[in-house]
């Protein structure tokens, strides 16, 4: 009962500490787009406004391009992936390291100087201008937009949840989501808790970019960047060595004792259970999470409950309860442990009973053969009996991360505003130290975190935040966790604010003053940017209020269909003076359907959003070999480009 | 001293009748140097012929620098995945014996974080010693801009 107190005051602390965190990271926000909003008088506005007037430098280039391309999955979804299969994780993120230089450098330069020439403000723009073909620009515009406003509204119900893990230990936070109507509670299926922070965080987000435009979405991406990398490089050494304290092997010191613990490792069996109630004089309350010991002695078993169960004397038992059995003795004793300090929340052995237990192993890393499945390769896996990683998909992240990420139209419109090359080769070396900085060393973080951490398969999303917690309040530190759980919400706020830029520019430049009323006046665009902006933000945070089932899938879905979409149409574009517009929106047209073929074969035999592989081939790579294919093809089968168009975009004019 | 740096015709024009132009080729690569290239560069042994204009030096070092990043990463394809696959997977461990390096498991330390510092010095090289410095033009939103703000001063001024 003490510990649980004990558990309860520290949440508050860091709970506190968060508040204070945000809000002080919400006033830095919105100070800088005041700022921005000052740099859009004496401007082109257009230009100001969605593309910083080409002028940025290394600091707000390299990291507004380092911080987009870091979403709220990279804090997040990836540190929940590191926690559940281990040390594959490393080569899940290997194409990391050279990132940075595929997607900076292979368009970089080329993409600036082109987007100059045409003068152009979006891709959109440089695609119909390059070819001088509006339908291109059309087509362009149509799927950008399309896989544009999906990813929003996955984004902002990523963004919420993530405010809601770190404003739920806030008993004010709680109580006035628990206080509002019941007819705004029935506008969302998510809940209540859920529907305030949807609200806090989209209405921020789309205040500060309407507002400030390009300059605050990167000015912010800075401070956010910042905060990214500051917290990771704090958690590094805290993490190996309290990790390294708690695993005590025979051999080594620091992260190897870690590593030889997690080759002991047996993943957890998962099922359910029926869960019953010792006594039912008085109502009980199994809070989410807690832990319960079954049996005595060598049988003894330790079972965690997922969920929250309010069991009455009318109700005394909840049957099909999520349960997890830890298996591994060293994590039985580490969970015995924290128990005793207090640092987990409840123990409910004695309280109620367990029944009816219907608990299966992971379909690979169980079984004796496949011992250390968390220090080999492929990882362990729950539902797939090749392991979390086979070599097939290996090389399908290689592509993915590396070329998927070099044919982003949100990475590309920033090549479009770096102010010279000089710029460029230091953003590069800048992003490529900054990655490195990141993502190897959160590797390491995660697989500590499952020495230090047992049991959190039941709920890896909140891994980050809690290892934040955990490691900042054992050395006495908790108002530090505020800061190191920011990086989270900071990684998805500054993706959120560059798609929802990329969604206005895409309507009001390529829609509206290229087609409807080339003619519009300063004023006229200037009103429509921010109304648009506005109406964009708010369309996708209604759409997050009921959101659709596979948001993460949804994410992987668009990022990749971007890139199957726009990297072959923009490097023939860039590098082929032969390329012509047909040849280009053959390959845009064919990426998008291959990609999209192979989830429609998935959805329909039953999958629903995972893809289907062939040969265990991710869809990006078919995308991309199709689009690539057809694109040469029809190029070649078509009349070559415009001779003065040719020489506009390829040759010294005198 | 700015090089002698020979550019390639154009190899595909849709001539006015419509037909397609073939120029005579030769190796044309794009020179080291950091400097603009003028017209007075234009080696003296260049083909002589109306049509023969010099491609960007933009685009030249460009193509020449993406395909160098290109197959970095294709070589880091090519080393990161068989040396994880071949040291780190399906082996049956012992977790006493099993190798580390500096506490990672050895055939992620060799298949991942030694390539990746690899890479980091190849990023390295390539923005400090292998990329060109070009001139990337001016948009007429620059001119704009550039002439607002000194319009700006000058009434600050006044």
């Amino acid at each position: 009962m003490t510990g649980l107190h004990l558990n309860l005051l520290a949440a508050g602390d860091s709970g506190n500490a968060v508040l204070w965190t945000f809000l002080i990271y919400m006033v830095g926000v919105f100070v800088i787009a005041g700022l921005s909003n000052r740099l859009l008088k004496n401007r082109d506005f257009l230009s100001e406004y969605f593309l910083g007037s080409r002028g940025l430098g290394v600091w707000a280039f390299a990291l507004t391009l380092a911080a987009t391309s870091s979403s709220g999955g990279s804090f997040m979804g990836f540190p929940s992936k590191i926690y559940t299969h281990g040390w594959s994780l490393g080569l899940w993120i290997g194409s990391y390291m050279v990132v940075p230089i595929c997607v900076m450098g292979i368009l970089g330069k080329r993409i600036n100087e082109v987007a100059r020439t045409a003068e152009a403000i979006t891709i959109p723009d440089v695609l119909r201008d390059r070819f001088r073909s509006v339908a291109f620009g059309l087509v362009s515009v149509s799927l950008i937009v399309f896989f544009m406003t999906f990813n929003l509204i996955a984004q902002f119900k990523g963004g919420s949840t993530i405010l809601k893990t770190l404003l739920g230990p806030i008993d004010a936070f709680t109580s006035s989501a628990a206080s509002l109507p019941d007819w705004i509670g029935a506008m969302c299926s998510q809940g209540n808790e859920y529907l305030v922070c949807l609200v806090v965080f989209g209405v921020a987000v789309i205040v500060y970019t309407t507002y400030g435009g390009f300059h605050a979405v990167v000015w912010t991406d800075v401070m956010q960047g910042v905060v990214m990398v500051v917290g990771v490089l704090i958690m590094l050494p805290l993490a190996i060595m309290q990790a390294g304290d708690v695993a005590k092997t025979d051999k080594g010191a620091g992260l190897e004792q870690v590593t030889r613990a997690m080759a002991k490792m047996v993943p957890p069996r998962k099922g359910t259970a029926t869960i019953t109630a010792v006594s039912t004089d008085q109502d009980i309350v199994v809070p989410s999470g807690s832990w319960i010991f079954v049996g005595t002695g060598e049988s003894q078993k330790l079972l965690k409950i997922k969920n929250r169960y309010d069991l009455t004397a009318s109700e005394p038992s909840a049957t099909e309860a999520e349960v997890w059995e830890i298996v591994t003795p060293a994590d039985i004793v580490q969970v015995r442990r924290r128990l005793e300090s207090g640092s987990e929340r409840s123990n409910v052995t004695g309280i109620v009973t367990i029944s009816d237990e219907d608990l299966k192993d992971y379909a690979y890393g169980a079984k004796p053969e496949e011992a250390g499945s968390y220090v080999t390769g492929p990882g362990p896996e729950r539902e797939k009996a090749n392991g979390f990683l086979p070599v097939s998909l290996a090389i399908s992240f290689f592509f993915m991360w590396a070329i998927s990420g070099t044919g982003q139209p949100s990475n590309m419109v920033r090549l479009m505003a770096f102010k010279d090359t000089i710029t460029l080769r230091r953003s590069i070396f800048t992003v490529a130290i900054y990655y490195s900085a990141i993502y190897f060393p959160l590797v390491i973080i995660f697989c500590c975190a499952r020495v230090l951490m047992p049991g959190m398969e039941s709920e890896p999303d909140r891994i980050m935040p809690q290892m934040a917690v955990e490691l900042t309040q054992n050395i006495g530190m908790g108002w530090l966790a505020g800061l190191l759980i920011a990086a989270p919400f900071a990684a998805v706020m500054s993706t959120v604010d560059s798609f929802l830029l990329m969604i206005s520019s895409a309507l009001v430049r390529d829609i509206y003053q290229r087609n409807i009323n080339p003619e519009a006046e300063e004023k006229k665009i200037k009103t429509l940017s921010y109304v648009i902006t506005m109406v964009a933000g708010l369309g996708a945070l209604f759409g997050a209020m009921n959101p659709p089932e596979f948001l993460q899938d949804i994410i992987v879905y668009t990022g990749s269909g971007l890139a199957a979409c726009f990297l072959a149409a923009v490097v023939y574009a860039l590098y082929w003076p032969r390329s012509n517009a047909q040849g280009c929106i053959a390959a845009m047209t064919s990426g998008f359907a291959a990609h999209l073929s192979l989830y429609l074969i998935g959805f329909f035999q039953g999958n629903g959003f995972s893809p289907y592989r062939p040969l265990g081939i991710d869809p990006i790579l078919v995308g991309l070999a199709a689009s690539f294919v057809i694109g040469f093809i029809v190029t070649l089968k078509t009349p070559p480009p415009p001779k003065d168009l040719v020489e506009k975009y390829f040759y010294e004019t005198s | 001293m700015n090089s002698i740096t020979p550019v390639p015709p154009p190899r595909f024009f849709a001539t006015p009748s419509g037909q397609k132009y073939n120029h005579p080729t030769r190796s044309f690569p794009a020179g080291p140097t950091r400097s603009l290239m003028s017209s007075s560069d234009i080696t003296p042994n260049a083909p002589d012929t109306p049509t023969a204009l010099d491609h960007t030096r933009v685009f030249l070092n460009s193509r020449r620098e993406a395909i160098v990043i290109f197959g970095a990463w294709f070589v880091a394809l090519c080393w990161s995945v068989p040396y994880c696959y071949i040291n780190g997977y399906g082996h049956q461990i012992d977790p006493e014996t099993f190798s580390t390096t500096l506490g990672i498991p050895s055939w992620l330390f060799g298949g991942i974080l030694l390539p990746w510092i690899a890479a980091d010095l190849f990023t390295t090289w390539v923005c400090f010693f292998f990329m060109q410095d070009d001139e990337l033009g001016t948009a007429g939103d620059e001119e704009g801009h550039a002439a607002a703000e000194m319009a700006a001063t000058e009434g600050g001024v006044a």
